[in-house]
C-alpha cells in the first residue's frame, strides 16, 4: 500500500476516535455532581432560583446531557471550541498559549528519556548477564516503578531546598525560548521522562539481547565486521522495531504525566490548566484539553506505524 | 608441506545449567588448499560447532578450551580478535544453513554484500555495488541489478542460499565454510546449489569444508570426508574408499539406514539407540552401546584414531584413519559387515519419451 | 481405475483455496487474492496399502494431509471414507469418525502438549473415545508405548525428555491409541537423524504388519516416499502431475518433472553420476498457477510449437527469453551481466601485486559494455550470450521475430519484446491443460507428452489446435 493511500486511512480512523473520546468524556464530566452555576450559587446565596435558571440557560448547561453534547458538538464542527464560562475567554486562546508549554515539557521529557535509554539499553544487552546489566536492570525497574509525583517532590527537595540548584517556581515571567528556561524546565522534565527512559531501556535491552543471538548477527561476525557495525548498525536499528512500538504507548504516558508533574512543578501548561479547569468544572476547557490530548496520542501512534514500517521492510503500509 | 588448514586437538565445551557439554573433544583434522572436504555426522555430533570455532565464533556459554586452528600456518585462536577479524569474511567465508536467517532482514541482500566488500577489499560504495552485483550474476540470480536492491524477504530460500554463497566469496576467500548449506532446500534447489558450490570452488580455486548430515551430498561433492560422532571424528578417509570401504562400524551403519531407491528391501538396516546424551557420555567408546559389534573392552577403553591398516596412531596428513578397538588391540569378533553397491543404472536410466 | 470394491478411502476433486487478501478495505473492495493451495486431486487408498505423496515445499503436500481430516475445511470435492463423505459430516459425527482417521505430525515436539506427561499424552484419545478406563487404561498405555519401542517405565515423562525420534514414536503412540484404519503421516520423519529415521519408518511398517493400518504417507524425500509407498502420487503446484505403482512411476520416471525430482537427490555413492537434469526457479505462486500445464514454465521438456523449425533446445531458449522479458524491469537484466567475478578476475586480489585492489576504475575497464550505452549489434550480442543463442537462429521466421523483439529491448519497449515473443512462441504445454492420460495399469500420468498426438521423432503435438486424448 501507498503511503499516502495509509495517511489517508489513518486520518480517517481519527473521526470515530475522536467522536468516542469526547462523547465518553462529556458523559462522565456530567456524571460528578456540581457545575459552575451551583458553585456561584454556593458563593451568593441571594441568587435567585430564576437567576440561576436564566445562568444555566445562557451558559448552555441547561437541557439533558446529550442535547448538551449535540450542541458541544456543532460548535466544534464549524471550529468553535466555546468559551470559559465564568471569564468568557476563548478556549481556543487558552489551549494555543498553554499548549507549547506542554509540548516543551513534553519533547525534554522524551529527548532525556531517549538520551539516557538508548545508550542503557545497548551498554546492558551488550554486556548481558555482567556488572553493568544487572545495575541498569535494577535502576531501570526502580524507574519504572516509582510514581512521578512523589519523584517530583523528592527532586523539589534535594535539588531546590537543599543544594538550591533548581529554582521551584516556573518561569512566569520568562519567554518559553528563552535559554535561561532550561534551568526550570529540568526537574519537571527529568520527572516527566524517568518512567519512559526506564521502559525504554528495559524494551531496548530485551530487544536487543534477542536480536545479537540471531543468525544474522553471527554472520556479521562472520564476515569479519567490526564489532560496532555489528551492534549499531545491524543489531541496534532490528531492535528499534520494539522500541517505536513502545514510544507511542509511553507518549500517551507522558501526556498524562503531564497533568500531575505540571501540578507538582506548577508549570503553566494544559496539564495545570486542566485540573484546574476540572475544578472549577470549566466542561469547555476540558472538553477542549481532552480533544488536544486525544489528537496528540493518535499522532504518536501514526508516526510509530510510519516509523515502523521504514525500520522494518517486510512490514508494509496496512 | 602444511595445509591450508589445519585443526590440531580442538576441544569446545558448553558451561550449561545441566552440566558441561563438550561439544568437541580433541578434534583433529586438515583441509589442503582447493579440495572440498566433508564433515558428517547426526546432529549433536559437534559438527557445526566445529565450523564455527575455525572462525572463532563460540560464543558464551560456549568456550574453546584447548588446541590450535592453524590457517596457513598461522594459530587461529591464538591470534586477537582484531587480527582474526580480518581473515574472517576475507580469507574465510562462512555459508550458513538457514541463509534467510543469515541475511539482516532490515537491509537489501546486495548492500550486505557489498558492506563485506568495502570493509575488507576497501572499495568505494559504487565499485563495491558493482563487484556485489557481478557476484550475484555470477550465482545464478536472475536480474542481478534489480535484485541487489531486494530486501532477504523477497528471495525465495534457494536465492537467499546463493546470495550467501556470494557473500562468502565476495572477498575471494581461501576457505569457505558452508555449514548444512543446502538442508533447509527442496531437493530440486539443493542440487542446484551443491552444482554451484562446486563450480565455484573450482572457478574461484577455494577450498571448502562442507558440514552435512547426509551422506548423498559428501558423496557428490568431496574429495576427502571426516565422520564424527559425538564430538569425536571416528573416520576419516577419501570419499571413495569411505563409502566402498567403511573402516568404522558406525559409518557403515550409517551408510545402511539411508533408504536407496530401487532397494527393494522391506526394513531398512538401522543403528539401534539414540546418539548419546551430551552431558553424560557413554565411558570407553563412545558409539558402543548402539554398535552391533561391541564387546566387553569397548565398554571401558575409548580407542584411538589410528591408521587402520598399520594401527599406528593417526597423523594430520594421514589420509586413512579410524577409531575402532579392531584397529589396535583387535576385537574378537571382528567387524562384520560389508558394502553391497546397488545396480545403479536400475530405476535411473531411461525417461519419458525423448526428441 | 475402476476397483470394484470400494476403497478405504476415495478423495474426488478436493479443493483448498485460502484468502490472501490484506485487510478489511481489500475485502470490501473486493480485492481478495485467492491462494489456490490445493487445486482438485483425486486419489484412492486401499485397505493396508501406503500412498505416498511427493513434491516440493509449497506444493500443497500439508495442505492435502490437513484437508482430508478436515483439520482444513476443504473448498470443494469430497472425501469418502468407507463409502461416506467425510465433508458433508456435521462436527460431532466428525469426532466420531476421528477415531479412525488419526493424523501424525512432522515436529513432535510442537504437537506434543508440553506440560502433559508420556503417559497422559498417549492414554487422551483414550478417554476422549472412552476405550479403556481403570486399571484397563494404564495397562493399554504400557502396552502402547512398548508397541512403538519406547520405555513402558517412562511414562511419566514429559515430551522434552525424549530425543527427537522417542518423541515422533510417542506421536505415533497416540495414533495408533484408538486403533485407526487410516494414518495421516505429513513429514514424519524429515525432522529426524538418518539412523533414527530408518528406526521409526521401520517401526511403521511393523505396525502396517500388524494392524493392517493404511498410510497416506507425506513427505519431500523421494528416497523415503520410494521405499514406504506401494503407489505414489507425484504433486506439484495444488494438482497431481502423476500417480501409479511405485515401481511403474520411478522405474523409470515418466513425468518430466518426477524425472526431475528423481535426478536431483544426491546418491550416496561417490562413482555415481547422475542425469543432471536441473529445475529452473521454484514453484510459481499458487495465486496465480501458470496457464496450461502448470509445470510448463520449469519445464525442461517442454513441447516445442509444431509449426517451428528451430531445435527443441534452442527454441525453449527463446521461450525463457519471452518468459523474463514479460517479467524485466529493465533491460540490463536480460543481458549478460558486465565483467565477471574470478579468481584472476582484475578487480579480485589474484594477479593484483598490491594485494588489495583499490582502483574499482580498473574494473570498468576490463569489464562488458554496458548494455544502456551499447551499440545495437553488441546489445544483441549480450542478450543473445544471456540466454546462449546463436548469432542467427537457423529458422529464418523465427531468427525475425527474435530480431524484432531485440529492437524492441534496445528501444526500452521490454513489454512489447515480452508480447511480441510471447505470441510468436507459444508451446502447446502452455495452451492446453493436460488430463491424465492412462498409461498402464493404475498408472496415470498429466504430460501432454503422452497424449496420442506426440510424435516422438519430432517432439511436437500433431494437431497443436487440440489434445487428441488417449485411446
Amino acid at each position: 500500500m501507498s503511503l499516502r493511500r495509509f495517511v489517508l486511512r489513518r486520518a480517517l480512523s481519527v473521526v470515530p476516535v475522536l467522536f468516542g473520546v469526547s462523547a465518553i468524556t462529556f458523559g462522565l464530566f456530567h456524571l460528578t455532581p456540581g457545575d459552575p452555576v451551583s458553585q456561584l450559587v454556593a458563593l451568593n446565596p441571594d441568587v435567585s432560583a430564576a437567576e440561576e435558571a436564566r445562568l444555566r440557560e445562557r451558559w448552555g448547561l441547561s437541557g439533558p446531557v446529550w442535547r448538551q453534547y449535540l450542541a458541544w458538538l456543532s460548535n466544534v464542527l464549524v471550529g468553535d471550541f466555546g468559551r470559559e464560562l465564568r471569564t468568557g475567554r476563548a478556549v481556543s486562546a487558552i489551549v494555543w498559549r498553554r499548549l507549547p508549554e506542554t509540548v516543551v515539557l513534553g519533547l525534554f521529557g522524551w529527548t532525556f528519556a531517549i538520551a539516557i535509554a538508548i545508550p542503557a539499553g545497548i551498554y546492558a544487552a551488550v554486556h548481558e548477564g555482567r556488572l553493568g546489566d544487572v545495575a541498569s536492570r535494577v535502576l531501570a525497574l526502580s524507574g519504572v516503578s516509582v510514581p512521578n509525583f512523589w519523584l517530583g517532590l523528592v527532586l523539589i527537595l534535594v535539588f531546590s531546598l537543599y543544594l538550591g540548584v533548581f529554582p521551584v517556581l516556573p518561569p512566569s515571567r520568562l519567554p518559553l525560548y528563552h535559554p535561561e528556561t532550561l534551568r526550570y524546565l529540568l526537574l519537571p522534565g527529568v520527572t516527566i521522562g524517568t518512567a519512559a527512559a526506564a521502559s525504554v531501556t528495559r524494551v531496548l535491552r530485551t530487544a536487543m539481547v534477542e536480536e545479537l543471538n540471531e543468525e544474522y548477527v553471527t554472520a556479521a561476525r562472520a564476515r569479519g565486521l567490526p564489532e560496532r557495525t555489528v551492534v549499531f548498525k545491524h543489531a541496534l536499528r532490528n531492535s528499534l522495531v520494539s522500541v517505536v512500538t513502545l514510544a507511542a504507548t509511553l507518549t500517551a504516558g507522558i501526556v498524562a504525566g503531564s497533568v500531575v508533574v505540571e501540578s507538582v512543578f506548577n508549570w503553566p501548561g494544559l496539564g495545570s490548566e486542566f485540573v484546574q479547569a476540572i475544578d472549577r468544572r470549566e466542561v469547555n476547557v476540558v472538553m477542549a484539553i481532552t480533544l488536544v490530548t486525544a489528537v496528540a496520542v493518535v499522532i504518536a501512534n501514526f508516526l510509530a506505524d510510519v516509523l515502523y514500517a521504514a525500520l522494518d521492510p517486510r512490514i508494509g503500509y496496512d | 608441506m602444511t595445509a591450508l588448514l589445519e585443526v590440531e586437538d580442538l576441544t569446545v565445551r558448553f558451561h550449561t545449567e545441566a552440566g558441561v557439554v563438550t561439544a568437541v573433544d580433541g578434534l583433529s583434522y586438515r583441509v589442503e588448499a582447493g579440495e572440498t572436504f566433508g564433515v558428517v555426522g547426526e546432529s549433536g555430533a559437534g559438527k557445526s560447532v566445529t565450523a564455527l570455532s575455525v572462525l572463532g565464533l563460540i560464543d558464551d556459554p560456549g568456550r574453546i578450551e584447548g588446541g590450535e586452528v592453524r590457517f596457513k600456518g598461522e594459530d587461529l585462536l591464538s591470534m586477537d580478535e582484531s587480527e582474526r577479524r580480518s581473515v574472517r569474511g576475507d580469507q574465510i567465508g562462512l555459508v550458513f544453513q538457514d541463509a534467510r536467517a543469515a541475511l539482516n532482514p532490515a537491509y537489501t541482500v546486495g548492500e550486505q554484500i557489498a558492506e563485506t566488500i568495502e570493509h575488507h577489499l576497501g572499495y568505494d560504495p559504487s565499485a563495491a555495488r558493482d563487484r556485489a552485483i557481478r557476484l550475484l550474476d555470477r550465482v545464478g540470480i536472475a536480474e542481478a541489478e534489480t535484485r541487489y536492491s531486494d530486501h532477504p524477504h523477497e528471495f525465495s530460500g534457494g536465492m537467499c542460499q546463493r546470495a550467501g554463497i556470494a557473500m562468502a566469496l565476495s572477498c575471494d576467500p581461501d576457505l569457505v565454510v558452508a555449514d548444512e548449506p543446502t538442508t533447509a532446500l527442496d531437493v530440486t534447489v539443493q542440487a542446484r546449489v551443491l552444482d554451484l558450490l562446486a563450480e565455484l570452488a573450482d572457478e574461484f580455486d577455494v577450498a571448502v569444508q562442507l558440514v552435512t548430515h547426509d551422506l548423498g551430498v559428501i558423496a557428490g561433492t568431496c574429495d576427502r570426508a571426516m565422520v564424527m560422532y559425538a564430538g569425536e571424528a571416528v573416520e576419516t578417509a577419501p570419499t571413495e574408499e569411505l563409502y566402498y570401504d567403511p573402516k568404522h562400524p558406525y559409518t557403515a551403519g550409517l551408510l545402511g539406514s539411508i533408504p536407496r531407491l530401487g532397494d527393494d528391501a522391506d526394513r531398512l538396516s538401522t543403528i539401534p539407540g539414540t546418539p548419546p546424551d551430551p552431558t553424560d557420555p557413554p565411558p570407553g567408546c563412545r558409539f558402543h552401546p548402539r554398535c552391533p559389534f561391541a564387546e566387553e573392552a569397548c565398554t571401558r577403553t575409548a580407542p584411538a584414531l589410528v591408521d587402520p591398516e598399520t594401527g599406528e596412531p593417526a597423523t594430520l596428513d594421514g589420509d586413512r584413519a579410524a577409531a575402532c578397538l579392531e584397529y589396535t588391540q583387535g576385537l574378537s569378533g571382528g567387524l562384520e559387515y560389508s558394502v553391497e553397491v546397488v545396480d545403479e543404472t536400475d530405476g535411473r536410466d531411461g525417461g519419458g519419451p525423448d526428441e | 481405475m475402476s476397483d470394484p470394491v470400494e476403497p478405504l478411502l476415495r478423495v474426488e476433486g478436493l479443493k483448498t483455496h485460502y484468502d490472501s487478501t490484506d485487510g478489511f478495505l481489500d475485502r470490501l473492495l473486493g480485492r481478495s487474492r485467492r491462494v489456490r493451495a490445493l487445486d482438485g486431486v483425486s486419489f484412492e487408498l486401499r485397505e493396508g496399502e501406503t500412498l505416498g505423496v511427493v513434491g516440493e515445499s509449497g506444493c500443497g503436500k500439508t495442505t492435502l494431509a490437513r484437508s482430508l481430516l478436515r483439520l482444513i475445511e476443504p473448498t470443494a470435492g469430497s472425501v469418502y471414507y468407507r463409502g461416506e463423505d467425510l465433508t458433508t459430516l456435521s462436527n460431532a459425527e466428525l469426532r466420531d469418525r476421528r477415531r479412525d482417521l488419526q493424523y501424525v505430525f512432522q515436529d513432535p515436539l510442537s504437537s506434543l502438549n508440553p506440560r502433559l506427561t508420556a503417559g497422559e499424552i498417549v492414554g487422551e484419545p483414550l478417554d476422549v473415545h472412552g476405550l479403556a478406563g481403570g486399571a484397563d487404561r494404564a495397562g493399554r498405555v504400557r502396552e502402547l508405548l512398548e508397541t512403538v519401542g519406547l520405555n513402558a517405565s517412562h511414562a511419566g515423562r514429559y515430551p522434552h525428555e525424549f530425543s527427537g525420534g522417542q518423541r515422533q514414536r510417542l506421536g505415533i503412540a497416540r495414533a495408533i491409541a484408538v486403533e485407526p484404519e487410516v494414518i495421516v503421516c505429513d513429514e514424519p520423519v524429515s525432522a529426524l537423524d538418518a539412523s533414527v529415521q530408518s528406526q521409526v519408518l521401520n517401526l511403521l511398517s511393523d505396525l502396517q504388519e500388524r494392524f493392517g493400518i493404511s498410510y497416506v504417507f507425506i513427505a519431500h524425500d523421494l528416497r523415503v516416499v520410494e521405499h514406504v509407498s506401494d503407489r505414489v502420487a507425484v504433486m506439484y503446484l495444488g494438482e497431481f502431475v502423476e500417480r501409479g505403482p511405485t515401481d511403474a512411476v520411478f522405474r523409470p520416471p515418466h513425468h518430466p518433472y518426477t524425472e526431475a525430482l528423481l535426478s536431483a537427490i544426491p546418491e550416496p555413492d561417490p562413482l555415481w553420476d547422475g542425469d543432471g537434469i536441473r529445475l529452473a526457479g521454484t514453484v510459481p505462486s499458487p495465486i496465480d498457477p501458470p496457464s496450461g500445464c502448470r509445470f510448463h514454465t520449469r519445464c525442461p521438456r517442454l513441447v516445442p510449437d509444431a509449426d517451428s523449425d528451430l531445435p527443441a533446445d534452442l527454441w525453449r531458449s527463446v521461450t525463457a527469453l519471452a518468459r523474463r522479458a514479460a517479467n524485466a524491469d529493465d533491460v540490463t537484466s536480460l543481458t549478460a551481466t558486465r565483467g565477471a567475478v574470478r579468481a584472476h578476475d582484475p578487480t579480485g586480489r589474484a594477479d593484483d601485486p598490491t594485494g588489495r585492489a583499490d582502483d574499482p576504475t580498473r574494473a570498468e575497464s576490463a569489464a562488458r559494455p554496458d548494455p544502456t550505452e551499447a551499440s545495437r549489434e553488441t546489445f544483441d550480442g549480450l542478450v543473445r550470450e544471456e540466454f546462449g543463442l546463436p548469432g542467427t537462429l537457423p529458422d529464418a521466421d523465427a531468427e525475425e521475430v527474435l530480431a524484432e523483439a531485440i529492437d524492441a529491448l534496445y528501444d526500452d519497449r521490454i513489454g512489447a519484446a515480452g508480447e511480441l515473443l510471447g505470441s510468436a512462441f507459444v508451446s502447446p504445454c502452455e495452451r492446453h491443460r493436460p488430463p491424465e492420460y492412462a498409461v498402464g495399469p493404475d498408472h496415470g500420468i498429466a504430460c501432454l507428452r503422452y497424449d496420442d498426438g506426440f510424435d516422438e521423432e519430432t517432439g511436437t503435438l500433431e494437431d497443436d489446435s487440440e489434445p487428441a486424448g488417449r485411446s
